[in-house]
């Protein structure tokens, strides 16, 4: 599960990039490779891909700034939902 | 899905526009001839509730869901026609009481949220520079440590109640040339009265019961404890409130647009021209049809933003849309309204020609609206250049 999340992350992440190399523990923010509003923008893309809600709380670059990040993030979101 | 406001907010809303047409706005053209804040207006509205609606009750406030109190200042607008006086209050909840709320500590909340509350405090948001407006990572006021606290130096423009406030909300830059701008910017709560704050008035077209102001910060000591969230937090901060701004800023505008709508439908049925009411006339009622139309959809695109933050999820995209739409709509409505009043509109005599000029920064502030569309934009997935 956690490699066919990380699949589907990298590849978004990866079309927004302006670096060559993204590795998963690659932090997007520190070194400028993506616009102010990425955050956001990859904020709403977890929400609707994932199907998991997504709280103005939960805007913080440390959750989304790397791959293995939101990965994680969004494993933590789907472990707290109830089925 | 259920479009029905409850009993109890239906009741509200009927409350509060009865409140502010009897208790507010009285004074509006002298406020807005001679560009006054209406302390009396104030002193009712705090009495009132409106200064903390959404505020929780143990800080003092009303404790409003996000719906109830967007309801709420949307009835505001449509009864208070001094829409100067309205603006510094959103201004006052929305840029900065909320965000004490949002993410100040326990003490900073028992410390600043019951005087902005009760109105003994007027609240403003330190933001836009002469050189930066909606480019907010490039701000080149400074927070530089000093001890146990920092120093703030800068300057500020175009601040809402800034010559009126007693605190600010203020975003300066703590971090380098090495620390990503998403993390250089942090975010402090400073009282006008700290020594090097100075606030000089900028004269405007309309909403001149709201003064605005250019705020500088010279040598300004403030405490670690002022300092809202952690240092570098500055820009979540922003962006995780900014949809009050543009979400709950803008309810009132839609009451505006509800009491213009409704203005003209009077008119336009009491003036007769050619032997029948204006109304008759398709030019006219097309007019107000297309009013009416924007109010509905205004309304809705209003309902769903508080609907979301009630359900505490994340309205980024819809506040922009809702900006976006309200703000643009509402000046077509009152550059409508003008035009269907004739030339009792364009004088002072109805008081339309100042709603016209109260519209225009609409599309301005809390980011234009040539920004809202690059938002939506990039939100969709479309490259940005910011």
């Amino acid at each position: 599960m956690t490699d066919d999340i990380a699949k589907i992350v990298r590849t978004f992440i990866g079309e927004h990039v302006r670096d060559t190399e993204l590795g998963d523990d690659h932090d997007i923010f520190a070194t400028g490779s993506v616009s102010s509003l990425f955050a956001v923008q990859l904020v709403m893309w977890v929400e609707r891909t994932f199907d998991i809600a997504v709280h103005p709380t939960d805007l913080d670059i440390e959750n989304f700034r790397t791959v293995n990040h939101v990965v994680r993030f969004v494993e933590s979101r789907r472990a707290a939902t109830p089925a | 899905m259920d479009f029905a406001p409850t009993p109890e907010q239906r009741a509200l809303r009927e409350k509060v526009v009865r409140f502010a047409r009897d208790n507010l706005g009285a004074q509006a053209a002298e406020h807005d001839r001679n560009a006054t804040f209406d302390e009396s207006g104030w002193k009712a509205c705090a009495d009132f509730g409106v200064l903390g609606w959404p505020i929780k009750k143990e800080y003092g406030g009303g404790g409003l869901d996000p719906l109830t109190a967007i309801m709420a200042y949307e009835a505001l607008g449509e009864g208070c026609v001094d829409n100067g006086l309205v603006f510094a209050i959103n201004n006052h909840l929305f840029a900065c009481a909320v965000y004490i709320a949002d993410h100040g500590t326990e003490e900073q909340r028992r410390r600043w949220l019951p005087a902005l509350c009760d109105g003994s405090l007027v609240g403003a948001h330190a933001l836009s520079e002469p050189e930066t407006g909606s480019d907010m990572l490039s701000l080149t006021t400074t927070a530089v440590r000093d001890g146990g606290g920092y120093v703030l130096n800068g300057t500020k423009k175009f601040i809402s109640n800034g010559p009126r406030a007693d605190l600010f909300i203020v975003f300066a830059r703590t971090g380098g040339d090495d620390v990503a701008p998403q993390r250089a910017l942090s975010a402090f709560v400073v009282p006008a009265d700290t020594a090097g704050l100075i606030a000089r008035d900028i004269p405007k077209a309309g909403l001149r019961g709201t003064l605005m102001g250019e705020i500088t910060f010279d040598g300004c000591v403030v405490g670690e404890d002022q300092r809202l969230g952690a240092e570098g937090a500055g820009y979540r901060l922003f962006t995780s409130t900014m949809e009050w701004e543009r979400g709950f800023m803008f309810a009132s505008q839609v009451g505006v647009l509800s009491r213009l709508t409704d203005r003209c439908v009077a008119y336009a049925t009491g003036r007769r021209q050619f032997g029948r009411p204006i109304g008759a006339f398709q030019s006219v009622s097309h007019r107000i049809a297309d009013m009416r139309v924007r109010l509905e959809l205004a309304r809705l695109m209003l309902y769903k933003v508080g609907w979301l933050r009630t359900e505490g999820r994340l309205a980024m995209q819809e506040a922009s849309m809702l900006k976006l739409y309200v703000s643009e709509g509402l000046k077509a409505t009152a550059l409508d309204a003008m035009q269907i009043h004739g030339a009792r509109g364009y004088t002072e005599e109805l008081g339309i020609e100042r709603e016209v000029r109260d519209v225009l920064a609409g599309t301005i502030y809390g980011g234009t609206s040539d920004i809202q569309r690059s938002i939506i934009a990039g939100l969709m997935g479309l490259p940005t250049t910011a």
